[in-house]
């Protein structure tokens, strides 16, 4: 008889074994888990910080990989002052959201309304030695912005019209055409004899008399002459710091002089025609004097928070005692002043000063006591230095002003004399600057006008000529027209199928840092 | 054998509830990520991660379900709350990482390790239901795990016997071609594909010398081809049901370390 293949085993179960495996029991991978937590805490806590780490730090942060404390708070996360140590040692809030809000300048009170953002809200670390941290992406920007540059409104510029005035009469169209009939170019190239691109195209530097237009304008090296003045009424050319006026440029005779040969920016006129003004209007004198004092007081106060950064800890302690000390009076004065007087308001941002600095000492106080060095000497000492540079301007503009007006009212007659005198002293300069109140109106011409943005003219002009986005340049008979197409001619090329259109490449978030003898931006 | 058959109803509705789990949850994640940008440390990437975080810890009490399985009411519901919630979980954690692959090893151990303990469960609960199913629809053999080396040492002796009762033909037969096949078990991946896999080919020596024999030993050849059918398919039993017993270890293991990796993670979070 065949044999039968047997259907089950002797003694045999239906049902099949679970799995009996020892080490396949949850309990013992639970273990296996918690000693691993604690083998990698334990490393933590012996120094090897790399073990928490959750990725390497960008470049620019290497040095910091194995120093979480330079940037991080316990139970805190990163905080601000740390990145602010490196990035704006000078303090200042040009990092901060406030200052972002207030590059638009809208309302004075939208910037103290506005939510502070936290750095690391943009700049994420932590993401590989390639990642450029600077660069925080558009994303972010969305939560108040539009969304994609066919969102995006007109220029302002074009769309208000409001142009800052040039303080130039200048006529593109004329210059345009004799640019070409005596250089004998055209297009383009006719454009870029004034504008002249510099840094390899990026940008078009600002147009400079001296450069760009004295080949024609002071062919001889003279812009003109002054026609005689009374001598009481203009400086004297022996007051002025050596090199500011030549003796022989000058004629004199029966109290009244007169300049042969003018150049740009004369020492002797300007000077002059300062003084005059401050004559006739003593008011515009005194707050010159003020604001200049003002803008020089905030340096100098600057520079001396700036330091806080290389003090040594001894000296910190003693500066947070210092402060706190002046804390105490501040409020004193606070509430001691009455409503209604000046006092209040000065005390409470005098207070408010107090305590961000506090603020700033107390950070970097724990940060040394953790073991941070101080920062590095050169890196404050390069701020410094353009501040100082800035206080050294702010005191030559001061001792330009010269000596206060005399006290007594001039009479009708010296006012018109004075008057008379400084629209002789002006005559040359009014060929093309505009005099206004006595004063020469400062020159905006040629300046960037999109003032919120970055505008590189190098990937443009190498496909692009001048007329594509300035049209009109050549029919433009005055300096106030603006000659831009707008951003529909941005939206040509700049659009979700073609060349990037993320808010980082034309925009910055940061007000751009000030450069000497510039009032900053805040 | 369809995936809804291998599933089951009460395993559908499960499936279902996950899938409308997990749109929602993206769809969270997009309305909230329209309009910021996105970092695992924002609320809702720390609300990701905690959603995670509680899940996977669930998901190791899985051995609570016996001796009693409240809050869920059954053991089986249990299961599959632990398959189904696995699966959200680990879509949180995807979303949690904003779609980058980490940049330390600590994360990419936790996201790989994440991505390993589910897979590996999803590959356990489909061995878990088909395994069984194809073992008992494609071999009539059963046997219990353990007992398979002794059975298949019984089989060689009956067929030890079986041929010295033969000619010399068969004896040489069996000699030369059938008594190694027969010494040990012979686990194969093979039978992942097919538990009768190569039967056929294996079969064909026996049909060839089956002309070759007397007529008295054409029984035995045929008994003898019996006996190596069972042991074929011990060796497919062998197999599956050690796959059965060891996928824990694939699984288990690496649920624990990714435990440990967690707390770690959080409490850097909370630290730093």
């Amino acid at each position: 008889m065949p044999r039968q293949a047997s259907s089950g085993t002797p003694s045999r179960s239906r049902r099949l074994a679970p799995p009996t495996l020892r080490f396949a029991r949850p309990g013992l991978a639970l273990l296996a888990g918690g000693a691993l937590a604690l083998i990698l805490l334990a490393a933590h806590a012996a120094g090897q910080r790399r073990v928490l780490s959750p990725g390497p730090l960008a470049g620019t942060h290497a040095p910091m990989d194995a120093r979480c404390q330079d940037c991080h708070v316990p139970r805190r996360g990163v905080a601000d002052e740390r990145c602010l140590r490196c990035h704006e040692p000078l303090g200042g809030g040009r990092l901060g959201h406030r200052a972002h809000v207030d590059l638009a300048k809208g309302h004075p009170d939208r910037p103290a309304a506005a939510e502070e953002l936290r750095c690391v809200a943009c700049h994420v670390d932590h993401r590989g030695r390639a990642q450029r941290l600077a660069v925080a992406g558009g994303s972010q920007c969305v939560g108040c912005h539009f969304r994609s540059l066919a969102d995006h409104p007109e220029f302002a510029v074009l769309a208000t019209r409001a142009v800052e005035e040039p303080g130039l009469h200048f006529s593109h169209a004329l210059h345009v055409r004799e640019v070409g009939r005596v250089k004998g170019a055209s297009g383009t190239a006719a454009c870029l004899l004034c504008h002249e691109a510099r840094l390899e195209g990026r940008e078009l530097a600002h147009v400079a008399f001296d450069r760009h237009c004295a080949s024609c304008h002071a062919a001889q090296g003279s812009l003109g002459a002054v026609a005689p003045l009374p001598l009481d009424d203009v400086a004297a050319p022996e007051s002025m710091s050596p090199g500011g006026a030549r003796a022989e440029d000058f004629e004199r005779g029966s109290g009244m002089i007169g300049k042969r040969s003018l150049r740009h920016r004369d020492p002797w006129v300007l000077l002059s025609l300062r003084r005059l003004r401050h004559d006739l209007d003593p008011q515009k004198y005194a707050d010159a004097v003020r604001s200049l004092a003002g803008r020089r007081a905030r340096l100098t106060a600057e520079l001396e928070r700036a330091a806080v950064v290389a003090l040594d800890l001894e000296d910190l302690l003693a500066r947070e005692t210092q402060i706190r000390r002046e804390l105490r009076e501040a409020d004193g004065r606070t509430r001691t002043s009455l409503p209604g007087q000046a006092g209040p308001n000065r005390a409470l941002r005098e207070r408010s000063e107090r305590a961000a600095e506090l603020a700033r000492v107390a950070a970097e106080i724990a940060l040394r006591q953790a073991g941070t060095p101080p920062a590095r000497v050169a890196l404050v000492s390069a701020h410094q230095g353009l501040l100082r540079q800035e206080i050294e301007a702010l005191d030559s503009q001061r001792s330009d002003l010269g000596e206060a007006p005399a006290e007594t009212a001039l009479s009708p007659e010296a006012r018109a004399r004075k008057a008379a005198s400084l629209e002789v002293l002006a005559a040359a300069c009014k060929k093309c600057h505009v005099l206004s109140d006595g004063a020469l109106a400062p020159v905006m011409a040629a300046r960037p006008i999109l003032g919120q943005a970055r505008f590189s003219h190098r990937p443009h002009l190498l496909q692009l000529d001048c007329e594509a986005c300035h049209a009109g340049g050549e029919r433009s008979q005055v300096a106030s027209d603006v000659n831009l197409t707008g951003i529909e001619s941005c939206r040509e090329c700049h659009s979700s199928a073609g060349v990037r259109q993320d808010c980082d490449s034309c925009h910055r978030y940061h007000p751009a840092p000030r450069a000497p003898g510039q009032e900053g931006e805040r | 054998m369809t995936l809804p058959s291998v599933i089951g109803r009460s395993g559908r509705r499960w499936m279902k509830a996950t899938a409308a789990a997990g749109a929602i949850l993206v769809a969270l994640h997009v309305w909230s990520t329209r309009s910021a940008y996105f970092r695992p440390n924002s609320a809702w990437g720390l609300s990701l991660g905690a959603l995670a975080t509680g899940l996977f810890v669930f998901e190791m009490a899985y051995p609570l379900r016996r001796p009693r399985a409240r809050p869920l009411r059954h053991a089986q519901d249990w299961r599959q709350g632990h398959v189904s919630l696995g699966i959200v979980a680990l879509l949180a954690i995807f979303l949690h990482t904003g779609g980058r692959w980490p940049a330390g090893w600590a994360g990419r151990s936790l996201l790989v390790l994440s991505i390993w303990t589910t897979l590996t469960g999803l590959l356990g609960v489909w061995w878990q239901t088909w395994i069984p199913a194809a073992l008992t629809e494609g071999l009539r053999v059963e046997a219990l795990y353990e007992r398979i080396p002794e059975l298949v040492s019984r089989l060689r002796a009956e067929a030890d016997a079986l041929a010295a009762e033969g000619g010399e033909v068969l004896r040489r037969f069996y000699e030369t071609e059938v008594r190694d096949r027969l010494s040990a078990v012979t686990p194969s991946w093979s039978f992942l594909m097919d538990v009768r896999s190569g039967r056929e080919r294996e079969l064909e020596p026996f049909r060839r010398i089956a002309l070759f024999v007397d007529p008295a030993d054409q029984e035995r050849v045929s008994d003898l081809m019996t006996i190596y059918i069972e042991k074929r398919e011990l060796d497919a039993h062998h197999t599956m049901q050690g796959l059965l017993r060891r996928w824990p270890l694939l699984h288990v293991p690496a649920a624990g370390l990714l435990m440990g990796l967690l707390a770690v993670h959080v409490f850097s979070w909370f630290w730093y």
